[in-house]
């Protein structure tokens, strides 16, 4: 699997200034004291004001911050912004009488600062006095859509800034749970979809990147940034053919190599290596020799069957560059099928060594060396690949598999269960667990597994041609 | 997941994007200079002219980036009430700022001052409610504070949200150890040293567990293996301490344990199982005294974690 950051995409994320709307003319609050406190405290002090101003008070004064590059000030400032514009839509809500929203509006008022004061005061009064008038209800509709509009812009560009600040530090998963609040609030808002996408591609939730890196691509499909993003995600997520089905009709792929690595990357993965192939070796035609390009065409050339030319191709990309990723991975997995598995385990283990988050490289290791009846020392492979991967249910299997065949059956059934939940259509998973079920005298259950190992087996044969 | 070579390729993209973006006017000159200059004077080991800018900068500017700036100066300097001064200015003139605030904690809890760092790292746990390392320091904070069943609470939240960290499933063991749940501190601390295990204290935590649990060998070999190291290791000596004593051995356990008490004075555990090897000694007077000890020292504790909780709220019963 492919991951990484992309700084320079980072860069992008920039901040975002939107033109302010023009302040509602003051509202004719003639509003006693009562009707003060059920507005909610947000706004008691502005009853006969403009019921925007704290929020964009706490607003300039964040951009005052970004300004002066007193990045500080700026964040704490669109937190203040971020609880007036959620006291705000609370007071709104809870005046068109929508108090679970009103609530809910509130309850964000109070996680977003340090003070949480008058959010509280005002859960405790909706709760005292939910259907208690408020001042808001003598704005007229239009009034009211106007200030709710500039509380949900407000709050969408504070998000989206703190995100801003957050990526700028690099901490990409923190800047994509802001960029996804200022999406929840508004979904249209300028750059949050690109923000949002870039921001978890960068934080590595790939899954979760490319919904809103399709939906900024649909809004800029000429930005090749976007659409190799994209296909980078879908890749990262085994969606390969959707990556190569992107890519293919691009005619900017001629002249781009990065977005045609890309497409060479998805062929390869979604078992169309004969193109792969040719697209790797056209890269390496243009761009001369690449460690990471000759294990592309390597992975390629091990796909089709053609082990003598992958294992030329691995052999000159760890030549090139001997830390380069999965060249002895690839090495080691081919050496597995044809059962060299004294070679298999030494590039597997040197593919461990060079990238110890490889937990596909553990697992295939952990797999070797089971096969050579070394079961003790796959023990701690698959407990490592675990420790990362909880779940990762062909480690979870092996593992369950050595510890039953070690007459450890409790422990056994533990792995095996959980193998099974995030595996459920593998027979074997089903058969190792009836087993371990069998070998602690739970019959029931073990027989409901191999009632499933007998299904899946029987499905399998009548499926193929 | 991991990376491979394919990414240098991908930031050959990188192009132009939004027609929108605006970026902010550049700060005043004037505000930039002097930190320039500081930057400067810093750079060329020059830390009081240094500070004599930051201070400026502080004082004409309001600058928060600049009181950061100079209780770090401080702090380095050898200065951490000077630092922490620095920083409830900046906490003033920024409160809701993380960095403000997580330096602020850590300021505090380098003079010792453990119940403001709680209640710096508080919010800060409530405004981000997904970074462990918030929950860790506040989790740290609680313990020093003595609140552990809130330390508890807090660090299981940091170990959910990042379950293998050695530092979080260390500080977790230590705190169930207060409250005496030394079986559901073992594992904590068993995997804490999986990934750290030259840490000293999770060993000694670890030695202390053991013999609470009634494995005086593993205990005896583990708090020896940290004394061979540090002598006067506190916990270490008390987790010796114990098992000497539950060998019958007072004599010696006494010896270990007065060092224990002179690295940790404070501890009423330390004091209870002194009273105990006393009592085992027959000095009946000796025992009665460190058992008075013992009880004093809980309710001292006992009455901080009272004030802590009038001030910051009971951490330990507000599980999301």
């Amino acid at each position: 699997m492919m991951a990484g950051s992309c700084p320079e995409s980072r860069d992008r994320i920039a901040t975002v200034g939107v033109q302010r709307r023009g302040a509602p003319g003051a509202v004719p609050w003639l509003a006693g004291l009562l009707l003060i406190s059920l507005v909610s405290p947000a706004l008691s002090g502005t009853v006969g004001a403009d019921l925007g101003a704290p929020l964009d008070r706490a607003m300039s004064a964040a951009e005052s911050g970004l300004r002066e590059e007193e990045w500080e000030s700026a964040e704490s400032r669109y937190r203040d912004a971020l609880m007036e514009g959620w006291l705000l839509m609370g007071s709104l809500e809870a005046a068109d009488g929508r108090l679970p929203q009103a609530r809910e509006a509130f309850r964000h008022a109070s996680t977003v600062a340090v003070e949480t004061e008058r959010a509280l005061r005002s859960i405790g009064l909706l709760d005292t006095t939910p259907g208690a008038p408020s001042p808001l209800r003598a704005l007229t509709a239009e009034e009211r859509h106007e200030l709710r509009a500039r509380a949900t812009a407000g709050l969408a560009r504070a998000y989206l800034n703190l995100g801003v600040m957050q990526a700028q530090g690099e901490r990409f998963d923190r800047a994509a749970e802001l960029f996804a609040a200022a999406a929840e609030i508004d979904p249209e808002f300028p750059q949050i979809q690109y923000s949002l996408g870039v921001a978890r591609f960068n934080a590595r939730q790939f899954d979760r990147a490319a919904e809103p890196l399709s939906r900024a691509l649909a809004a800029h499909p000429e930005n090749a940034t976007l659409k190799s993003m994209l296909a980078m995600a879908w890749v990262n997520t085994e969606a390969y053919d959707k990556a190569a089905d992107l890519l293919r009709g691009d005619p900017e792929r001629n002249t781009n190599s990065s977005l045609q690595y890309t497409y060479g990357l998805a062929l390869v993965r979604s078992d169309r290596a004969a193109e792969a192939e040719q697209v790797f070796s056209r890269l390496l035609r243009e761009h001369g020799d690449s460690a990471e390009l000759s294990v592309m065409l390597g992975q390629a050339y091990a796909k089709e069957g053609d082990y003598v030319s992958a294992i030329e191709s691995l052999q000159r990309a760890l030549h090139l560059k001997p830390e380069v990723a999965e060249a002895n991975a690839t090495l080691g997995v081919m050496y597995l099928k044809q059962g060299r598995l004294a070679e298999a385990e030494a590039a597997l283990r040197a593919e461990v060594k060079g990238q110890p988050a490889d937990v596909k490289s553990e697992h295939n290791l952990a797999t070797v060396l089971d096969l050579e009846g070394r079961t003790e020392e796959a023990l701690p492979l698959l407990r490592s690949a675990l420790r990362l991967k909880p779940d990762f249910a062909d480690a979870r299997y092996l593992l369950g598999k050595i510890l039953l065949a070690q007459g450890d059956a409790a422990a056994a059934v533990e792995h095996l269960e959980a193998a099974v939940r995030l595996a459920p259509k593998e027979a074997n998973t089903h058969y190792q667990l009836a087993q371990a079920y069998q070998r602690l005298g739970r019959a029931e259950p073990a027989q409901e597994q191999f009632e499933v190992f007998r299904e899946l087996k029987e499905k399998r044969r009548g499926g193929e041609p | 997941m991991r990376s491979n070579g394919h990414l240098p390729w991908m930031l050959l993209l990188a192009g132009p994007v939004a027609a929108q973006t605006t970026y902010p006017a550049p700060p005043t000159p004037e505000r930039r200079m002097l930190l320039q200059r500081a930057a400067a004077d810093l750079a060329a080991g020059r830390r009081a002219e240094a500070a004599a800018r930051l201070r400026e900068a502080a004082d004409r500017f309001r600058s928060v980036r600049a009181l950061l700036q100079l209780a770090e100066l401080q702090s380095s300097g050898g200065d951490p009430r000077g630092a922490l001064d620095s920083l409830a200015r900046a906490r003033a003139a920024a409160p809701n700022s993380e960095a403000v605030l997580v330096a602020f904690a850590e300021a505090s809890l380098a003079v010792g001052a453990s119940l403001p760092a709680v209640s710096a790292l508080e919010p800060l746990t409530r405004m981000s409610p997904n970074v462990a390392q918030h929950h860790l320091i506040l989790g740290r904070a609680l313990i020093r504070a003595g609140d552990l069943q809130a330390a508890a609470t807090v660090l299981r939240r940091a170990e959910r949200l990042e379950p293998a960290k050695a530092s979080t499933l260390i500080a977790l063991g230590v705190a169930l150890i207060g409250h005496d749940l030394y079986a559901q501190a073992e594992p904590y601390l068993l995997r804490g040293l999986e990934l750290e295990p030259d840490d000293a204290d999770a060993t000694a935590a670890l030695a202390e567990c053991e013999v609470s649990l009634g494995d005086l060998s593993s205990a005896e070999t583990h708090a020896r293996r940290v004394l061979a190291r540090s002598p006067a290791h506190a916990v270490a000596n008390l987790a010796l301490g114990m098992v000497l004593l539950a060998r019958e051995r007072p004599v010696e356990a006494r010896g270990v344990l007065d060092k224990a008490a002179a690295a940790n004075p404070g501890s009423a555990k330390i004091h209870h199982q002194l009273a105990l090897t006393c009592a085992a000694l027959n000095d009946q007077a000796s025992a009665r005294r460190y058992e008075d000890d013992a009880r004093r020292r809980a309710e001292e504790n006992e009455a901080l974690v009272a004030k802590l909780r009038s001030e910051v709220g009971n951490l330990a019963t507000d599980e999301p």
